[in-house]
């Protein structure tokens, strides 16, 4: 197809942002990369026909955990984690190597077929009718994940 | 055992258990040190009288022991007694004793004494055992002990090293005679073991070969009685205490050569008898000589010494040998007394020098003992010297050698006078110091005033001018009418002949006529300076050489040890340390999984999987 | 390669940076970050797969994993805030009371 480029282009960009979050000195711009990230694959979510998924991915991880982390990193700021030297090149050097070796891995498995798009209401419908108890469970799962995390990070007043 | 042997055991044994006495108890109490010597010496010198008396009387000749077997060949220790070696022991014995009494109060407060005493002791023990020795071998023995103690005496004061000087001078001078001794020994013991000297006497050897042995102990004769070319180690013995110069050195060891020479006179062939007159004379004029120039009166007394010891090898060198024996008899009594007067002398004047010496006005008692002795030095009549000269002249067959006695004799009598110019001003216009009142021991000078008496002829013959009873005991021919007035009027004129010169104040200067002839500065670049410059060579040879190849050997062992230890640090530690690393690796890799780091920890659980999927697989 | 095959190669390209994120930095902030990394990639994984067998089941995964990530981001905060207010650090390396020590 000559529409292929355009799914290139994306899965090129989560590499590069990728790679710079591995690179990045400041946490902050690590956040920032994982933005990044995040946004691409919810494109190449939508190049695969679910537009649901990639407006998820936009709510979700820009609205909510893309924020929450900048937060946290303003919050845990540290004087040397803003600017946070890393060494231990050969181990990098090292964990390329691993990298490299089960990419080759995962590559020896060469699928035949064609890509199928699958559309939205019938996405939907699936949810309500199928997984409507794991659709519930997730719910609570919400809440209870957010009352702990706002327990847990209470502070006692400083005072002033 | 005979009375005679058993009195034998004794004498020898008296003076030398003395010895050992006083070195042992002398040092803790220095009052016995003085003591004990002379009761030895008194002791031994009653022993000789017995000895003298019995073996005359029982007329035995000789006594002996077995001692060691060589081979086939039985050695001997035998002892004889004749009339050469009976008189000799009882002088050996009476100076000895005499000089014992005279050191009482010569040393007064010396700390070393008992070493003196018991080296005395010691002394008189070699001397009596060479005395009487009838074998070579042991004579041999006793003549090397005589020339240690010699050495001991003479640098008996240690911290002047001009005493340790002149003690080596001699003993190696003396060595060096020795040798002679050892070949003559060495020839005698290869012609079938012949040491006793009665059966050497009537032995059958060749001319030729008695020529040979009669030159060797010829060798021993000229080094131990300081003939020329052996001489210059008697004036420097002077360095010694006087009474061992009295004892020794005048009357004692260096007459030995003489008795040897006596002793074995049927080996001496005429040709060796020629060598020895002539050496002989011309030790006799090399001492008359330089006793006319010399200025310490010590030496003086040396170098008459050596001039009579040059008289008699010249007369014994003329066969005269009897006569020259009865000569070193005589000799020894007024040599001895002479020396002991010098002692006395110095002692009470503190000066070494002739003429300083004549200028203090003396005591009667000393002026005339000294007058004896010099007259009898002189060999003027009423004095034993005189005998004895008559009886060595009248020996003399040829007369060249007879020339060079009565040029000897003159001269004698010149340096005599010079000794006598001490005690007696002869010029009349020098004023004698007043002293007060000069206190000398009795132990000084009693052994003087007997020696001085003994020289007087009376109690040897009747006539003071010839001695009828010597001549009958020793085989001599007395001296014939003309030959007694010959020399009574050449002494007598000759003393007049001095007198005038010493009344002209003349007689201390007669020397400076002479010409210092250097004699020991010769020897001593011809001898000792070749013989110090092979030392000195073979010593750099072994520094250089020796010393190199050592140096080199350590070198080696170095190297090798240094390679060991460089091997030993870096490849066995060098393992060890690796092992040691690997060890550390291996801990800090697997601390990795206890190290409490989050990261390290998923990490490996990560590997873990990765690895278990492949194995999976 | 098979567009389909990509998107598995990227997966797992993606998997191992945020592996090595959460290994190698030295931030506990970092560490979220890299599995969130890890989290996308599972999904994209499961999108390529969904698609390969056109199934929907795929990406209603995708969304559950999706709710779980959220979740556990947000307690993974609270809990980093925690961490760096008791330990007064955020260096993984500094927070060692799990250390064995020899004793």
């Amino acid at each position: 197809m000559n529409q292929e480029w355009v799914l290139w282009l994306f899965e090129g960009i989560v590499v590069a942002a990728a790679l710079m979050i591995l690179f990045s000195r400041s946490v902050f711009h690590a956040g920032l990369n994982l933005l990044v990230v995040v946004l691409s694959i919810g494109v190449i979510f939508g190049l695969y026909g679910s537009e649901f998924l990639f407006i998820s991915q936009i709510m979700v991880y820009g609205g909510g955990i893309l924020v929450l982390i900048l937060f946290a990193t303003m919050i845990v700021a540290n004087k040397n984690s803003l600017s946070s030297t890393e060494s231990s090149i050969p181990v990098l050097i090292a964990a390329f190597g691993v990298i490299v070796i089960i990419t080759t891995w995962v590559m020896a498995y060469q699928p035949n077929g064609v890509p199928y798009v699958i559309p939205t209401p019938d996405l939907g419908r699936k949810l309500i009718l199928d997984y409507s108890l794991p659709l519930e469970v997730a719910g609570v799962l919400l809440l209870v994940s957010l009352i702990g995390a706002t327990l847990s990070s209470i502070q006692k007043p400083v005072a002033p | 055992m005979s009375s005679l042997s058993r009195m034998v055991i004794l004498l020898l044994a008296m003076p030398l258990a003395g010895s050992l006495v006083t070195l042992i108890i002398g040092k803790k109490k220095l009052v016995l040190a003085s003591l004990l010597p002379s009761i030895s010496a008194f002791l031994t010198l009653v022993l000789s009288f017995l000895i003298a008396w019995q073996s005359t009387n029982t007329s035995q000749a000789a006594v002996g022991w077995e001692w060691f077997t060589i081979g086939k060949q039985a050695i001997a220790l035998s002892f004889e007694f004749n009339r050469l070696t009976i008189p000799l022991m009882v002088i050996v014995a009476t100076i000895s004793f005499l000089v014992h009494i005279y050191s009482i109060s010569f040393f007064k407060g010396d700390q070393s004494l008992p070493r003196y005493y018991s080296t005395l002791g010691l002394f008189t023990f070699s001397m009596l055992g060479l005395t009487l020795s009838g074998n070579l071998l042991q004579l041999f023995i006793f003549w090397e002990l005589v020339g240690a103690c010699s050495y001991l005496l003479i640098g008996y004061y240690r911290q002047k090293p001009e005493a340790s000087a002149a003690a080596t001078k001699s003993f190696i001078m003396n060595k060096i005679g020795d040798s002679g001794f050892l070949v003559a020994l060495m020839i005698l013991w290869s012609l079938g073991g012949l040491l006793e000297i009665s059966s050497l006497e009537t032995s059958s050897i060749s001319i030729e070969i008695k020529t040979l042995i009669s030159i060797s102990i010829l060798l021993a004769i000229f080094s131990k009685s300081a003939q020329f070319p052996f001489h210059t180690w008697l004036p420097d013995a002077m360095e010694g205490p006087t009474p061992v110069s009295a004892l020794i050195h005048s009357a004692t060891m260096v007459a030995a050569g003489v008795f040897l020479i006596t002793r074995l006179h049927f080996l001496f062939t005429p040709a060796t008898l020629q060598v020895a007159a002539i050496v002989g004379a011309i030790t006799a004029l090399i001492g008359g000589l330089n006793a006319l120039k010399e200025k310490d009166i010590k030496r003086l007394l040396a170098w008459s010494t050596l001039s009579q010891l040059g008289l008699m090898i010249m007369v014994a060198g003329n066969a005269g040998f009897n006569a020259s024996f009865v000569h070193l008899l005589s000799h020894a009594i007024f040599k001895a007394g002479l020396f002991l007067v010098a002692g006395i002398l110095i002692a009470t004047y503190s000066n070494y020098d002739v003429k300083n010496l004549s200028t203090q006005k003396k005591p009667a008692w000393l002026v005339i003992t000294v007058s004896i002795l010099c007259l009898s030095l002189m060999g003027l009549p009423l004095t034993i010297g005189f005998l004895s000269k008559e009886f060595m002249a009248a020996q003399v067959q040829s007369t060249i050698f007879l020339g060079i006695f009565f040029l000897v004799s003159l001269i004698s009598i010149l340096y005599s006078v010079r000794l006598l110019a001490v005690v007696i001003p002869f010029g009349k216009k020098i004023e004698l110091e007043q002293i007060g009142k000069v206190s000398i021991s009795g132990f000084l000078f009693l052994p003087v005033i007997i020696l001085a008496i003994a020289s007087v002829w009376i109690f040897y013959s009747p006539s003071p001018v010839s001695a009828q009873w010597i001549s009958e005991q020793w085989n001599l021919k007395a001296p014939d009418n003309i030959h007694t007035i010959f020399g009574i009027v050449w002494v007598t004129g000759g003393l007049l002949f001095a007198y005038f010169m010493a009344r002209n104040g003349e007689i201390n200067r007669i020397g400076r006529f002479l010409p210092a002839i250097p004699f020991d500065h010769f020897l001593q670049k011809i001898f000792i300076r070749p013989v110090f410059f092979m030392a000195d060579t073979s010593r750099r040879f072994d520094a250089l050489v020796l010393d190199k190849g050592l140096h080199g050997i350590a070198y080696i062992n170095f190297s090798i040890a240094l390679f060991t230890r460089w091997f030993d640090e870096n490849i066995i530690d060098g393992i060890t340390d690796f092992i040691a690393y690997i060890s550390k690796l291996i801990g800090n890799l697997l601390r990795q999984f206890v190290a409490g780091k989050i990261q390290s920890y998923i990490w490996w659980t990560v590997l873990a999987v990765i690895i278990l999927f492949m194995i999976m697989r | 390669m098979n567009p389909i095959m990509s998107l598995p190669v990227l997966a797992t390209v993606l998997f191992c940076i945020g592996l090595l994120v959460v290994i190698f930095k030295k931030n506990t902030i970092m560490i979220l970050i890299g599995l969130e990394l890890m989290l996308n990639s599972a999904n994209l994984n499961l999108i390529a797969f969904s698609s390969y067998r056109a199934d929907a089941d795929g990406q209603l995964l995708i969304l559950f994993i999706l709710i779980v990530a959220v979740c556990e981001a947000a307690v993974g905060l609270a809990i980093a805030l925690r961490v760096y207010r008791y330990y007064q650090t955020s260096i993984p390396e500094n927070i060692s009371e799990l250390k064995e020590t020899a004793s």
